[in-house]
């Protein structure tokens, strides 16, 4: 049994590596891929959708509209947080329509311990609508 | 802000009004009693004064004789309290004569009868005159004024007034200094003590009096001293409870539903927090100070939220979703991880405040980080030596060195004069990038693929706004690319000295090419028994380094001994000395039997090591030194050394005899049975040794090569087993042939 399911999109395989074994070894079901075709299969299930912005060739506005409106469905639709270390970006992540932000791009014990108090925070939520 | 009259100050000053509204009211009552009397008594005069008059004027007005009647009424006005008279006969309503001391007053109006009329001002007096026989002659009228005695009245009351107010200060001031003296002092003596008691000082109010504020005082003592010992034992309690908190290993602190912190707290949680826990203070913001709006305080606020708002029996599935760990920044720099933990504190069944305890676990989480960092570690040098093994090691280095070159092309090709920066060039510098991290990659070197990774990213950033038409120049993006390139580099040198560490022939691996065996046997064969620098030089292209035997060996050590319950390091001397390839061939085996036997019967427990006053890790050296006869290996440790008699009685087991056995001469063969098939001093087999065939099986390994092993051992310190090339050992060369052509 896992803690959750998340699904994280990113450019660079090395970042979705190191986040991929980090997050698994914290007990979570890691969706890692750098392709955005397809990602909206992955989405049914998910708690949380972690996105770069900064992506070659990608707009990361346009790669998180697309996926809100495939999860739009769900029966309890994903978070969707960006994933930065840019303060800049940070601050405009709300308007950019993001839910939240792990700003510690780079430090995979940091993202672990972020997405931890995101699934936290979604269960309280849960809890205090229950 | 209230007025801060005083209580008796006030009771006094409305006594005092009290008292003079009443002493001036009776005054002036007193004073219009007076002059009623005087008033009453001036009538009395002035009726008898008329009445005479009138008798003394009734003669000249029968007779007419107007001259007496003039000179009666001015020795009537000679009277100065007479203000008018006037004087009428029978027939006539004109006064015969009339006085007035101010003439425009005069009377004119006769009078029909008798009266005395008092009035505010005057006392007015008419009478009838009569003949003796009663016929009437006429009538008169006397006013006589009473200034004076309303003059005298207004004086008196002048005086009384100003009596009545001397009386009313006097009276006052009294009050005031009584009032002071029998209730406001010792109400303030009251207040002042109530004061000290709220500050925690605290001493017995004089009692005076047994009135009702002398009870008061009583009644205060009494209150105060039951406050004082409750606090006392409150203090005592707090003590307690302080003392316990401070002997605790936790930071604890307790807060509201608010995140407040109360007064309750640990010693510890001063030095964890590094005294940032005054009362004021939120717990959210001693957890994550400077982290508003961050996922984990937004979470963390939520929890407290919940956790006072849910019922009390949903307390464990709330505590399930605390936060179990925080990260805090030190004022100094640096880090601090606690473990968290949070208990209820209820009040009649409801949730009232919260205790966290913070436990220091940045020691143990660095600790378990240095483990796994080192786990890592040995898992990338040992994918390095899979590919070492595999012949990969030249392969490595010679990416590495493509690595540098590809990363110093990339500092030239943006270390120009500056200018427009092209797509081209961007383009260029992400191939290279690019090719650095694929290659990265396929080495396992995780480091030097995420700084290239960095570098890419970085360039497909750059590369994406060059497509948008952006305009960029090289002067302005050099700095980034060169501190992007740097770190690459110095990623591409560590993995270099990781690649040296891992090499079991050390440095000597960035030298090292691959070449067939057939051509090292081509060589051999044209070399010949040359014992000049080629035929050396030939030897050494068909040798193997002596570090390449003990691969896998060391890996393996640390989990013999754990199954040993013995905790040993294997110290490697000589690695890079060259092996013939016969010794190369059976080497691994010998060096892990006698590493095995060193570990399972020389090394102590730690505990063993610890009463002999050893370092409890025992130490096992493998060395290898070249000489002119071939390579000389030495396998040592400083464990108990053999056990003579242990080894004499197995013997003895093992080739029984008849007759006695020569003591002395057993003695000094006794190293020489531990090679014989068979011994062993083991009470039963272990997994490392006792089975009596390894030392056995280890000469007669070396011997089959020309090869000799014998042992030397101290009684407590240790034992050392040399291999040398035996005397008839042939020559080098040729059994580097003959190994290579087998």
């Amino acid at each position: 049994v896992t803690k959750g399911r998340i699904v994280i999109i990113d450019d660079s395989d090395a970042v979705l590596n190191a986040a991929r074994t980090r997050l698994s070894a914290a007990g979570y079901e890691v969706v890692a891929t750098s392709q955005t075709v397809g990602v909206g299969r992955h989405l049914r299930g998910a708690e949380i959708v972690i996105i770069d912005y900064h992506m070659p060739g990608l707009d990361g506005g346009e790669v998180l509209a697309s996926l809100k409106a495939a999860s739009q469905s769900a029966k309890v639709p994903p978070v969707f947080y960006l994933y930065t270390s840019d303060s800049e970006l940070e601050k405009k992540s709300r308007a950019l329509g993001f839910d939240g932000v792990f700003n510690r791009k780079g430090d995979f014990e940091a993202l672990a311990q972020q997405v931890d108090a995101a699934c936290r925070l979604l269960k309280l939520r849960a809890l205090k609508g229950s | 802000m209230a007025h801060s009259i005083s209580i008796g100050t006030k009771l006094a000053l409305s006594i005092s009004g009290v008292l003079a509204i009443v002493a001036i009211a009776a005054g002036l009552e007193l004073v219009e009693n007076s002059r009623e009397q005087l008033v009453e008594g001036k009538r009395t005069a002035t009726t008898m004064v008329v009445d005479l008059f009138a008798a003394s004027v009734a003669p000249a007005l029968d007779f007419g004789d107007v001259d007496s009647m003039q000179t009666e009424v001015e020795k009537l006005a000679a009277n100065p309290d007479v203000d008018q008279a006037s004087l009428w006969d029978a027939s006539d309503s004109t006064p015969v004569v009339k006085y007035s001391r101010r003439a425009e007053r005069a009377i004119v109006v006769r009078p029909m009868e008798a009266s005395t009329v008092v009035g505010p001002e005057a006392i007015r007096l008419a009478r009838t005159l009569t003949a003796p026989d009663g016929t009437p002659l006429g009538s008169l009228v006397v006013v006589f004024s009473l200034a004076p005695e309303n003059a005298r009245f207004a004086e008196s009351r002048v005086r009384i007034l100003g009596l009545t107010g001397l009386f009313a200060v006097l009276t006052g001031l009294i009050m005031v200094a009584l009032s002071r003296r029998i209730v406001v002092t010792p109400i303030m003596d009251l207040a002042r003590a109530a004061r000290k008691l709220e500050q925690g000082e605290w001493r017995d109010v004089a009692v005076k009096s047994g009135d009702e504020l002398g009870r008061l005082g009583t009644a205060f003592n009494a209150m105060a001293s039951a406050i004082v010992e409750r606090e006392q034992r409150l203090a005592e309690l707090n003590g307690r409870l302080q003392e316990l908190l401070d002997h605790m290993r936790q930071a604890i602190v307790v807060f509201d539903a608010s995140g407040t912190l109360d007064a309750v707290r640990s010693r510890q949680a001063e030095v964890l927090f590094e005294g940032a826990t005054s009362e004021s203070v939120r717990v959210q913001d001693l957890l994550y100070p400077n982290e508003e709006g961050s996922v984990d305080a937004v979470a963390f606020e939520e929890w407290i939220s919940v956790a006072f708002s849910m019922p009390p029996d949903a307390w464990e599935e709330v505590a399930e979703l605390a936060p179990r760990e925080v990260v805090v920044g030190l004022q100094g720099g640096g880090e601090r991880t606690l473990a968290l933990d949070f208990r209820p504190i209820r009040e009649n069944g409801s949730l009232m405040r919260v205790m966290m305890l913070a436990t220091d676990e940045t020691e143990k989480r660095r600790l378990e980080r240095a483990v796994k960092a080192q786990d890592e570690e040995h898992g990338r040098q040992m994918a390095a030596m899979r590919r070492l093994v595999a012949g990969g090691g030249q392969l490595l280095v010679t990416v590495l060195d493509r690595a540098r070159e590809r990363l110093l092309h990339c500092e030239g090709l943006v270390g120009g004069d500056g200018g427009k920066l092209e797509l081209g060039l961007v383009e260029q510098l992400f191939q290279h990038a690019h090719s650095v991290k694929g290659e990265a990659r396929a080495f396992d070197l995780v480091v030097l693929e995420a700084e290239a990774a960095e570098l890419e990213d970085y360039l497909a950033i750059l590369r994406g706004r060059l497509r948008e038409h952006q305009d960029l120049r090289i002067e302005d993006v050099r700095e980034a690319i060169a501190a992007r390139t740097g770190a690459t580099r110095q990623a591409v040198d560590a993995a270099a000295e990781m690649l040296v560490r891992a090499s079991p022939i050390g440095a000597a691996i960035l030298e090292q090419v691959t070449v067939q065996r057939r051509d090292v046997v081509s060589l051999l064969e044209l070399a010949g028994d040359r014992d000049d620098d080629l035929g050396r030089a030939i030897s050494r292209v068909a040798s193997r380094p002596f570090g390449e035997s003990l691969l896998g060996l060391l890996d393996s050590v640390p989990r013999w001994a754990e199954r040993e319950d013995k905790r040993v390091r294997v110290e490697v001397e000589g690695r890079d000395v060259l092996i013939p390839p016969d010794l190369a061939r059976v080497l691994p085996d010998v060096l892990t039997h006698l590493v095995r036997n060193a570990l399972a019967h020389g090394i102590e427990t730690g505990l063993e090591r610890k009463e002999l006053g050893k370092h409890e890790v025992g130490v096992i050296v493998a060395e290898c030194r070249a000489s002119q006869r071939g390579p000389i290996i030495v396998v040592a440790d400083d464990g108990g050394g053999v056990d003579t008699d242990q080894v004499l009685a197995a013997r003895r087991v093992l080739s029984p005899r008849e007759g006695e056995w020569d003591e002395r001469s057993e003695r000094g063969r006794v190293l020489d049975y531990l090679f014989e098939d068979g011994l062993t001093t083991a009470e039963s087999a272990r997994p490392l040794a006792g089975r009596g065939v390894g030392l056995g099986a280890v000469r007669a390994d070396l011997a089959s090569i020309g090869y000799a092993v014998r042992m030397e051992s101290s009684q407590g310190r240790g034992t050392r087993v040399v291999i040398e090339p035996s005397e008839s050992r042939t020559s080098y060369m040729k059994a580097i042939l003959k190994e290579s052509k087998s």
